[in-house]
């Protein structure tokens, strides 16, 4: 016995996904908490760490505090913080981070990052993996991060990457 | 009596003090502005180690280009592959000029960066990248050299991570320190300072005092 699907069907599921903005496909919301295109860097194959950067807000009205992360690509995740004084770089490790409604948190190349510690296999660009923020009040919540190029400042299309003539940030067709 | 007593405690007090501030910047080894003459205060010098391909080098190796020094280490996720992309960037701005500099990436954590791993990170970003490692003892001599700063610390679950001076180095063909160039530099900036030092060492009027 055949199933004979409505064309119909497949027109309204098609138009459905086309109808999605594409922005909004890398953007995670869960109730209160906006994590907007986690992104990460390609690592060499001997790699320990990777590192992976997002835009966290949260929606008026509401706080939080991201507690925690973890994921399967690696043994931990933790955020850590880039700072160089005095021409010394360093890397420190923020417990946790408030997110406050207008003010996002981004955490990007030079700033903060989220450190995957102990990577079980490279990340290959063009790879997709999951990572679960924790949050105190919106508990888990969990991202597809696209892998971008070792030296990428910024995910596809957004902050650009090596380009020479484009250091200056991100994109404003993109701003948000 | 007494005037004479304080006076003598006052000098020795700034004497001390004076000691004492030398003693800290020697330690903190923040690399000195250009302007600052090279017979007071070098950077560079002769080293021993060993390439990304495993094998021995020392800094007459590189004599003929102009190189580019930096320090990290592999296991650092952000501040290096951007520095090291910035390099790249560097590289491919200089066009034809690139082939005349040679970027030597110097781990400050010889204990886990063996040659393989550096060549697994350098070649992500640039073939002509040349990552170098040695027994600590070599590590810690150019580190000397150039004056940079690194420490083991650790606070979290990565093991250790390493703070260390992020600076960049330029060197001239013959091995002499011409210009330090701060890590958050835009590339085309980098690539104008290493040009005009090209060009400089190029020019017939150049006046740049060689040592003897």
């Amino acid at each position: 016995m055949t199933l004979r699907i409505p064309a119909a069907l497949f027109v309204f599921a098609f138009a459905g996904i086309a109808a999605l903005p594409r922005a909004e496909a890398h953007v995670y919301e869960t109730g209160p908490v906006v994590v907007s295109h986690p992104w990460a860097r390609a690592s060499a194959p001997t790699a320990r760490n990777g590192a992976a950067y997002l835009r966290i807000e949260s929606a008026p009205g509401s706080k939080d505090r991201l507690i925690g992360a973890r994921s399967p690509v690696a043994e931990t995740v933790e955020v850590h913080e880039t700072t160089v004084t005095d021409g010394i770089a360093r890397m420190r490790r923020v417990p946790e981070i408030r997110i406050a409604p207008g003010h996002p948190i981004d955490l990007a190349p030079g700033g903060m990052h989220m450190m995957l510690i102990g990577l079980k296999s490279p990340l290959k660009e063009g790879d997709l993996f999951p990572l679960i923020l924790t949050f105190e009040e919106a508990g888990d919540v969990q991202v597809d991060v696209i892998v971008e190029s070792p030296g990428a400042m910024g995910p596809h299309g957004m902050a650009g990457t090596a380009m020479p003539e484009h250091q200056h940030g991100a994109d404003p067709a993109h701003k948000h | 009596m007494f005037g004479k007593g304080i006076a003598a405690a006052a000098s020795l007090l700034v004497l001390a003090a004076g000691a004492g501030v030398w003693w800290w910047n020697s330690k903190t080894a923040i690399p000195a502005p250009t302007s600052v003459t090279a017979a007071s205060l070098t950077f560079g010098g002769p080293f021993s180690l060993v390439d990304h391909t495993g094998q021995k080098v020392t800094d007459r190796d590189y004599h003929g280009s102009f190189t580019f020094v930096f320090f990290g280490f592999t296991t650092c996720p952000d501040v290096c592959p951007t520095t090291l992309q910035n390099v790249a960037s560097v590289l491919q701005l200089l066009g034809d000029d690139g082939a005349k500099v040679r970027p030597l990436f110097v781990t400050v954590d010889p204990e886990r960066d063996t040659p393989a791993t550096l060549a697994g990170y350098v070649t992500l970003f640039d073939p002509r990248i040349v990552g170098l490692t040695g027994t600590p003892e070599q590590i810690a001599q150019v580190a000397r050299a150039y004056r940079i700063h690194y420490r083991k610390a650790s606070d979290s679950g990565a093991g250790y991570l390493m703070e260390h001076t992020a600076v960049l180095f330029l060197m001239a063909p013959d091995g002499r320190y011409l210009a330090h160039i701060p890590p958050d530099m835009p590339p085309r900036r980098m690539a104008e300072t290493i040009r005009q030092h090209m060009a400089d060492s190029r020019s017939p009027s150049s006046t740049t005092e060689r040592p003897q």
